[in-house]
């Protein structure tokens, strides 16, 4: 390796490691800051994310796409029986 | 006065180096340094395209984080690294020669603004020529715009993220973007209404154009969950902030810009209104020179036989009225400004009803008073 090579590894290396240094720092002003403003924020509810009329174009998660699917299928299957079920303790809960 | 420039990046390495590559050409003397933040990137060509850039710009520093962190994240470690004024742009964003010069002279000269951002073809209350609107950064690239007529901070309750240049010491009063906004969306507009809750003021800078893809980052299903769930928050905390929105929206200062970028690239809409047959033949020597739509309550079929569009939809930039009773043909009004449609000329924006009359012969001189009219507009008013 020629001298010029090893100046320029040295020069890469030295970059790197100085912007390795300024996110770390970065990273620990960001990190204060953060808390900072959630010491600020402490207490706020959290807002909903499903469901909401105010935001009806969007798809449900899965989790709910899969419980109806299952409660759907349960119901026709088993209709009788469930209709039985209702009639019999349904509103009594 | 000089700022740093952030530029968080995920995905697409060639938009993210067309980015990189027009700061390093069009930024100046006001450019201090660049923070590119390597949000995890999942292309490997990224970090190779950053290496290679960073050799090449001694004004480049690359920050990358150890995970993907998303972008209120990534925007705050580049702001956290910076000390000066600060540009957060979105990596699918192009500017254009002056854009920070202007940004940051705008600022220096206001000190109230927290926060301004440019003009762009899709930036939702910044947008030109259409405000509101996105159109494809062909519609405007290559086109001269003279912007030094218009006036250089226009105040708007919020502004569009992908680009916003942050005065630092408000960054120090306020803090950097709140991370409760997750991977993004929103958090400029938390940001914005801190900072005018503390009195300062939020500025859209109209004499800096950058340009911008648009949602290079998220898919459209993705986006949308983010910017509802996130809108939820905003407006809890800030109860009257859609309601800012929709005020400033009626305002005549609101399209003062996209009228006259719409002006000089000769796509105002002309309503001409037209309850007879000889007004109707003014309508139609002026449809083939500029974008005609005929108000009428008797001539619909004429208006289709001749095709005509109807007005309809957005308000008109030039509204032609044929006298207060219309059958006065030799008393011809151009009604070029009205309240509900001020142009983008602050000249004329001052005088929110100026009008002209006309007389025309016929129907060729009509189109030609009109469009002469039209040209006037084009022109700035230094």
């Amino acid at each position: 390796m020629s001298s010029v090579d090893e100046l320029e590894v040295r020069l890469e290396q030295a970059v790197r490691e100085r912007d390795q240094a300024l996110t770390e720092c970065a990273r620990v002003r960001a990190e204060l800051d953060a808390l900072r403003l959630a010491l600020q924020r402490r207490g706020e509810p959290e807002p909903p994310l499903y469901p909401d009329s105010a935001a009806p174009g969007l798809a449900p998660p899965l989790r709910y796409v899969v419980a109806d699917s299952l409660n759907d299928a349960v119901k026709g299957v088993l209709g009788p029986l469930h209709r039985f079920v209702r009639a019999r303790w349904g509103h009594e809960r | 006065m000089s700022a740093d420039v952030v530029v968080p990046v995920y995905r697409d390495t060639a938009l993210t180096l067309e980015c990189l590559r027009s700061v390093m050409a069009h930024s100046g003397p006001a450019l201090g340094r660049i923070f590119v933040v390597d949000d995890w990137s999942p292309e490997p060509e990224m970090e190779r395209m950053l290496v290679a850039l960073r050799r090449e710009e001694p004004r480049l520093r690359v920050l990358k984080t150890e995970r993907n962190l998303g972008f209120v994240a990534a925007a705050n470690l580049g702001l956290a690294a910076s000390e000066l004024d600060c540009v957060v742009l979105n990596s699918d964003a192009r500017v254009t020669p002056g854009w920070l010069e202007e940004l940051t002279g705008a600022l220096a000269e206001s000190p109230q603004h927290a926060a301004l951002a440019p003009l762009s073809n899709n930036a939702t209350m910044c947008s030109v020529p259409d405000f509101g609107k996105a159109v494809p950064i062909a519609a405007l690239e290559g086109r001269h715009l003279e912007l030094g007529g218009l006036p250089r901070i226009t105040d708007m309750p919020t502004l569009n993220g992908f680009c916003m240049v942050l005065r630092r010491s408000v960054l120090k009063e306020l803090g950097l973007f709140d991370r409760k906004y997750g991977l993004g969306y929103n958090e400029e507009n938390d940001w914005c209404q801190r900072a005018r809750a503390q009195g300062y003021l939020i500025g859209r800078a109209n004499r800096a154009l950058v340009y911008h893809h648009g949602s290079a980052s998220f898919e459209q299903r993705t986006r949308k969950r983010l910017d509802v769930v996130n809108e939820r928050r905003l407006v809890a905390r800030y109860p009257a902030y859609l309601e800012d929105n929709a005020r400033f929206e009626a305002s005549p200062m609101a399209r003062v810009a996209a009228r006259a970028v719409r002006a000089q690239l000769g796509l105002l809409r002309v309503w001409v209104h037209a309850e007879t047959v000889d007004e109707l033949e003014y309508a139609k020597a002026l449809a083939p020179r500029c974008k005609v739509e005929v108000v009428t309550r008797t001539l619909g079929t004429a208006c289709r036989e001749a095709g005509l569009p109807l007005a309809g939809g957005e308000d008109p930039d030039v509204e032609c009225v044929t006298g207060p009773v219309p059958r006065q043909r030799s008393n011809v009004v151009i009604t070029l400004v009205t309240e509900r449609t001020p142009l983008g000329d602050p000249r004329l924006v001052e005088q929110l009803k100026w009008s002209q009359a006309f007389a025309p012969k016929d129907p060729e001189e009509f189109a030609h008073l009109v469009l002469t009219t039209i040209a006037a507009l084009r022109r700035p008013s230094r």
